[in-house]
């Protein structure tokens, strides 16, 4: 039985020692979608996505995961991306597509192997001598190989070049899970907004603005970068008489 | 990636309009098959449910046309197809006139400055 | 689920290991070759240039054995430590912590693999040296063995305490093994200083595990606990019929020691397995 919704955050708050990362954020993540979690650096992207997927132990508040708290079922549907490359470093290819073979009923070897060979990776290379570029790869490869509920993506477009990107996002909206919703993460909102159904904006923590990216533009008559740039504009310093013009 | 398009303007009625045009333009087969919308997702560099969105709104308006078996095909609805492309023709020549009208040109001046890069074309 | 995790952590231990303990038993098959083969072959003749060559041979062999010998020990230690932490609390810990499994399984399939890298370790020393030995005085060896049957036919309890004796061993080891994981995790909560604050959280456990020690046995003391319990423990031996020989008391020792360490092993699991579902702070 699935909920209708995948993604369900009531009050949802963490402090580091005081500091909020998180404030009374309540998010409800339907299925099926492309959703973008948009915030500058340091907004609370990364801490959100930590939360839903188990890593941290909010302060206070509840999230709910297909329904269930996050734990051994959640983490079973959740394919995510950190914006760390995780291997060990004794592992080939071959041995991390065993081990999420082992792990993830839904990984999909056969798709994964044919993704490898599209992009000229052997299935006997060695991890620990790759690129930081081909580990990258070969972790989005892992993650869109399997047939998740909720796929999490921090920052998978950042500090790459535009025709990395271009890649990275095909390998993206080809491969996921139709049934299964996407939340990406970034601040690169240019680039990804025509691939996205919804956007959250995430503000110091707060969740400032949660729309369908058809209303904002028939609302607003403009891009989703540019709808951005105002929502997070920041008053440079004009000098002491800035204002006096 | 993907088709020209405006990011202000919200993205499916820009999906279908293209479409529109690819179909009354020829590019596709009256009566042959459309492809599906994860091949023309990809092209357009947009994601599934915009385009579905996009090819629903054509499927209402009867260009495209969905079978149980055999997918997607364009319409043999020659009359429907023929409409169409006089309301894109009308919706484009209207928009030009405007355009005109606020140079300061009157609908007569247009015409013949058409007819004269007719000539100069031919 | 969590004989999944043994398995590929037992397949990365190998990766680091798996060559040194054959070369370990190699080099003591060799060096103690060597030993005999040139003491016999070759009678002193000061002179002679076999005597320069195994004059090399004596300090050669010695030295590769010593050497691998070593690098057992250190890469055993690395093990121990580097697959937790590493493994655990850095980058790998993104995967690791992300894998539909709960904390508990991970933190048990790193001890159980260490544990049992430690084991091995320390019976390929074992081995190693008796190969040595047998090499050199086979007819020693056989004695000595021989000997040590003789005693267990005499005394077949003696079987029982060494397979306790055993038992006490990886239980502790395990005990020592989590000591560390749990000052590991006590580290990881700080931000910066992960590792200082993991050697000193180490410290002081060692402190408090030996106060604690230290308050039971000045404690058992003033109240002549000792005396009375071994007493209480010879009576028992002698209402039973036995020898008086104290392996009822040898067995009360080794009952407290396994207690002893099996409450250690009880409390840094909990205390790992807590910080990790709760505070885990990778970063």
């Amino acid at each position: 039985m699935k909920t209708e919704l995948v993604v369900e955050c009531r009050d949802l708050t963490k402090n580091f020692s005081g500091v909020k990362a998180l404030d009374c954020v309540d998010l409800q993540l339907g299925r099926g979608k492309i959703i973008g979690l948009l915030g500058p650096n340091g907004s609370g992207k990364t801490t959100l996505i930590k939360i839903l997927n188990g890593l941290l132990e909010p302060t206070f508040g509840e999230v709910l995961i297909d329904g269930e708290h996050p734990g051994v079922h959640t983490k079973s549907v959740i394919s995510y991306l950190p914006d760390k490359t995780y291997f060990a470093d004794w592992m080939k290819v071959n041995d991390i597509f065993d081990m999420f073979g082992d792990f993830y009923k839904d990984f999909d070897r056969e798709k994964a192997e044919m993704m490898c060979a599209s992009m000229g990776i052997g299935l006997k290379d060695k991890l620990k001598t790759m690129s930081k570029g081909t580990k990258e790869k070969v972790q989005l490869i892992l993650v869109m190989s399997r047939r998740a509920q909720l796929y999490l993506l921090d920052e998978p477009i950042a500090g790459v070049d535009p025709a990395a990107r271009d890649y990275i996002l095909t390998t993206i909206i080809n491969n996921y899970n139709e049934e299964g919703t996407v939340v990406i993460s970034t601040h690169l909102i240019s680039d990804i907004e025509r691939i996205l159904d919804e956007v959250v904006f995430i503000k110091n923590g707060v969740i400032v603005r949660h729309e369908a990216v058809d209303d904002i533009k028939e609302k607003e008559g403009k891009s989703i970068d540019d709808v951005f740039k105002d929502t997070f504009r920041m008053v440079p310093f004009m000098g002491v008489n800035g204002y006096d013009r | 990636m993907g088709w020209n398009l405006d990011d202000s303007r919200p993205i499916w009625p820009q999906l279908k309009e293209r479409l529109m045009k690819d179909i009354v333009g020829g590019r596709y087969v009256m009566g042959g098959p459309f492809p599906t919308v994860r091949d023309l997702a990809e092209e357009a560099g947009v994601n599934r449910n915009t385009m579905q969105r996009a090819l629903s709104e054509l499927e209402s308006e009867g260009l495209v046309i969905t079978n149980r078996t055999a997918g997607r095909t364009v319409t043999t609805d020659e009359e429907l197809v023929a409409e169409t492309k006089a309301a894109i023709a009308a919706d484009n020549v209207g928009r030009f006139m405007d355009e005109m009208a606020s140079l300061g040109f009157s609908a007569e001046e247009v015409i013949d400055i058409i007819k004269k890069k007719g000539v100069e074309n031919r | 689920m969590t004989g999944n995790l043994i398995k590929y952590e037992f397949r990365s231990g190998l990766r680091y290991i798996g060559i040194i303990w054959p070369a370990l038993i190699v080099s003591a098959a060799l060096l103690g070759i060597v030993l005999k083969v040139m003491g016999n072959v070759f009678p002193e003749d000061p002179q002679g240039i076999m005597n320069i060559l195994q004059l090399i041979f004596d300090l050669v062999f010695p030295l590769i054995y010593a050497a691998i010998f070593i690098a057992m020990i250190v890469i055993t230690i690395f093990i121990v430590l580097m697959r937790f932490y590493k493994g655990l609390l850095g980058d790998e810990g993104y995967l690791m912590h992300t894998l539909p499994v709960k904390p508990w399984q991970l933190i048990t399939s790193k001890g159980i693999v260490a544990c049992a890298v430690v084991m091995i370790s320390i019976v390929c020393a074992v081995i190693s040296i008796f190969i040595l030995i047998g090499i050199n005085d086979i007819n020693g060896l056989l004695y000595g063995a021989k000997e040590f049957f003789a005693v267990l036919g005499e005394e077949p309890r003696l079987i029982l305490v060494i397979i306790e004796f055993v038992i006490l061993a990886i239980i502790g080891t395990m005990a020592s093994i989590y000591q560390i994981y749990a000052a590991m995790a006590i580290g990881q909560l700080t931000g910066k200083h992960r590792l200082l604050t993991s050697l000193g959280a180490y410290i002081a456990i060692n402190i408090a595990l030996t106060i604690l020690a230290t308050v039971i046995i000045v404690v058992g003391d003033t109240l002549c606990l000792d005396v009375w319990l071994s007493e209480w423990l010879w009576s028992i031996e002698a209402s039973a019929g036995m020898n008086d020989d104290g392996f009822i008391l040898v067995q009360a020792g080794l009952g407290a020691a396994f207690v002893a360490a099996a409450v250690q092993l009880a409390a840094f699991h909990v205390i790992t397995e807590r910080i990790l579902s709760k505070k885990l702070n990778l970063i």
